[in-house]
């Protein structure tokens, strides 16, 4: 009897081992069929080959893949991968099972960044107009945005200087994205009918837009802040049980509020500026993976929530490109219609499960 | 000895013969705590405290609410900032430690209660080794057996494998002492670690609390609202009335020395002395005898008391009296009145005599009326 608590947790770890394995494959296996899937059908064996760097058949598959596919792939797995994490840290930081990676209100001040581009575009008149800009038009909206995610990110840290309590910050950082989304309203109110479209094209989300060139800096920031999450596995831990136990082990409470803060806001901040606002990943993953690996050990969920994020978010694309059609779903619908029944899903077990135990 | 000064040097001798040191855990001296606030004076809570704590002592604080507790035990633990003087743990301020270290020392048990799912009973005990393990956390095989013996100590090792959030409460606050005890602290603080339980598992987790003292030689300090609990089960008791000041004793002379009674005076209950009991104000029902001992003469005045009566025990010559008769089988209680002429009751139900009173009293209500 004394023993069976710690073969039941070898057991599971034996368990989550394996199941980790099997995201990986299935993640490296996602994001092959991804690059396969496109209006230009070519067979899974060439997108291999032109992956590991053997060359394809025909080489404008070859330049498909290399100059439009590969970089959008990426960007998906990035993206991901990006807003999952922070999802998880924000989950954990404020121990609030619906916290995402915009509870501090870094999508409302990008938002704020690329209305701020849009109306300026607009109030410069035809000089620049965003429909001419082509990629300088969207490099414009990107660093609006970036911008307008950095400046709320500098005031939430600002704030959690001040502020002694999670539970007002979160609620800061929600008053502060209404703030925003009303400037935002104002902004598009005034705006013309062109500059909304490209405004709202913004929010749909999308992986396809970024380059080689912007993946130069998508994916440092990425690592940088998935880099700095992996360091914090340990203060995640103890912030489960809260911050007053949390302190009372010795973790600088503070010190470590920042630092997830900082990874957060990276991450958010620069997968919304690239590809606009993507909801439901960052909300849906972490529970997922709760429920999918049975633990809360971020040791654990940290590596599984970047692989299955990654994973939904590659998904997410491929059905969003609707594949035997020419049609293009939304993004950001797609992955709330996936993300929601899932959620749904998780939450009617757990139910369950407490009913009946 | 209520000023608490001389606390430290008397601190007990440790059961079982062998010899600890006594010198204190921990030791406030001329501690003032409260709230420090922005352009307006500091809010005192309570001043000139001089407190300890020895090794495998088990010590209350008790005191209405609001005196201070929560504020004297945050500053206690070096969450809080102290007005004046300083805390010292083995004769080093708190306020001065490095937090990894404060915790190597000191655990607490707080009130909130654990929300997080997926977490088992055995990685919540494993998060107390938070101050011993390296940057990821990972449990060396010698955390690894720390965390086991927590487990056994306060017999929890069966629901290791366990989710947290499955747990009843009496099994919850044993996980939570568990993993407080996986800190190996010198000094464990738990705040109303009573507070959500029932009746045995009270008696239960002050029993728990109380063995793990003695074995692990680390001091307990707890605040609670228990105070029959407390004043059966602690070494000593810190008696924090509103206002202050401190009182420090070994829990019988607080009681005799009254200042239990003077702690809780204004609460609308009184100290009885006599039973080691909390007693609801407002005697309004007029003296009755009570003539008889042992279990059920006790449970007759509590009856008594809650329907008003001042009883007077051993008195027979007043105009009411309650005989407990030890005569027949079953045990009964008789109801005599008018200097034990008349006998109105005589039943083996304490709720029928209390029915015979209240239609004595309405028959002579009625009858003064006329």
């Amino acid at each position: 009897m004394a023993s069976t608590g710690h073969d039941e947790s070898r057991l599971r770890k034996g368990h989550r081992d394996a199941l980790g394995v099997g995201v990986l494959v299935l993640l490296l296996g996602l994001f092959c069929v991804h690059v396969a899937v496109g209006s230009v059908y070519i067979p899974l064996r060439d997108v291999v080959r032109v992956l590991t760097g053997q060359g394809a058949d025909k080489e404008a598959w070859e330049t498909i893949i290399l100059m439009f596919r590969l970089p959008r792939a990426l960007t998906a797995v990035l993206a991901g991968a990006a807003l999952a994490v922070s999802g998880l840290q924000m989950q954990t930081l404020f121990r609030n099972p619906l916290a995402d990676p915009y509870v501090l209100g870094i999508n409302a001040g990008a938002s704020l960044g690329v209305a701020l581009v849009v109306l300026a575009s607009g109030v410069l008149g035809q000089v620049v107009s965003l429909a001419n800009l082509g990629t300088t038009g969207d490099l414009s909206i990107a660093l609006g945005a970036s911008l307008g995610a950095a400046a709320v990110f500098l005031i939430v840290v600002a704030v959690s200087r001040k502020v002694s309590g999670n539970m007002t910050l979160l609620i800061l950082g929600l008053m502060f994205g209404y703030v925003t989304s009303s400037a935002v309203t104002i902004l598009l109110h005034f705006a013309v009918r062109e500059h909304i479209q490209a405004f709202v094209v913004w929010t749909f989300g999308s992986f396809s837009g970024v380059t080689w060139g912007q993946l130069r800096v998508l994916a440092p920031v990425v690592l940088a802040g998935l880099a700095l999450c992996f360091s914090y596995v340990k203060p995640l831990n103890a912030l489960l049980l809260g911050e007053a136990y949390a302190g009372s082990m010795g973790l600088n409470v503070r010190r470590a509020r920042l630092g997830l803060i900082g990874s957060t806001s990276l991450l958010a901040g620069v997968v919304t500026a690239f590809c606009g606002p993507i909801g439901f990943l960052g909300i849906a993953v972490p529970h997922l993976c709760r429920s999918l690996f049975a633990t809360s050990d971020h040791r654990v969920l940290v590596p599984a929530v970047t692989m299955v994020g990654a994973s939904l978010a590659l998904v997410a694309d491929l059905v969003a490109q609707l594949p035997g059609s020419d049609a293009i779903l939304p993004l950001n619908a797609v992955t709330s219609l996936l993300g929601a029944p899932v959620v749904i899903w998780i939450v009617l077990r757990q139910r369950g499960a407490g009913v009946s135990a | 000895m209520t000023g608490g000064d001389r606390a430290l040097e008397t601190a007990l001798p440790s059961p079982g013969g062998e010899s600890r040191a006594t010198a204190p855990i921990l030791r406030a001296a001329g501690l003032g705590i409260g709230y420090r606030r922005s352009r307006r004076p500091a809010k005192v809570v309570a001043e000139g405290l001089n407190v300890g704590v020895a090794p495998a002592q088990f010590v209350c604080l008790v005191g209405p609410n609001g005196a201070g507790k929560s504020t004297l035990i945050r500053t206690l633990t070096g969450v809080q900032v102290p007005l004046a003087g300083k805390v010292f743990l083995n004769g080093r301020d708190v306020h001065r430690m490095a937090a990894r270290e404060l915790a190597q020392q000191v655990s607490v048990v707080l009130t909130e209660r654990m929300a997080a799912t997926a977490l088992s009973v055995h990685a919540l005990v494993a998060l107390g080794r938070f101050p011993y393990t390296g940057w990821s956390g990972r449990l060396r095989s010698e955390d690894e057996a720390v965390v086991r013996w927590a487990l056994g100590a306060v017999g929890a090792l069966d629901l290791a494998g366990r989710d947290v959030s499955e747990l009843s409460d009496g099994e919850q606050q044993k996980v939570m002492i568990a993993r407080a005890l996986a800190q190996e602290p010198r000094l464990m603080v738990l705040d109303e670690p009573t507070a959500f339980l029932d009746l045995p598992r009270r008696v239960e987790l002050m029993h728990l609390l109380r063995r793990l003292a003695r074995d692990t030689g680390a001091s307990f300090l707890l605040s609670t609202h228990d105070l029959d609990l407390a004043l059966r089960t602690a070494d000593r008791i810190w008696l924090l009335p509103a206002g202050g000041p401190l009182q420090d004793g070994v829990p019988e002379d607080l009681v005799l020395s009254d200042a239990f009674e003077r702690t809780f005076a204004n609460e609308g209950v009184s100290f009885d002395k006599t039973s080691g009991a909390f007693r609801v104000h407002g005697a309004t029902g007029g003296p009755i005898g009570l003539i008889g001992g042992g279990v059920h003469a006790f449970w007759a005045q509590r009856a008594l008391e809650r329907e008003g009566y001042r009883v007077l025990v051993g008195a027979d010559d007043l105009a009411m009296s309650v005989t407990v008769t030890a005569d027949g089988d079953p045990f009964g209680w008789r109801l005599m009145v008018g200097d034990g002429v008349s006998q109105v009751y005589d039943g083996s139900t304490l709720e029928g005599l209390v029915a015979c009173l209240a239609a004595l009293e309405q028959e002579m209500k009625t009858s003064a009326d006329r």
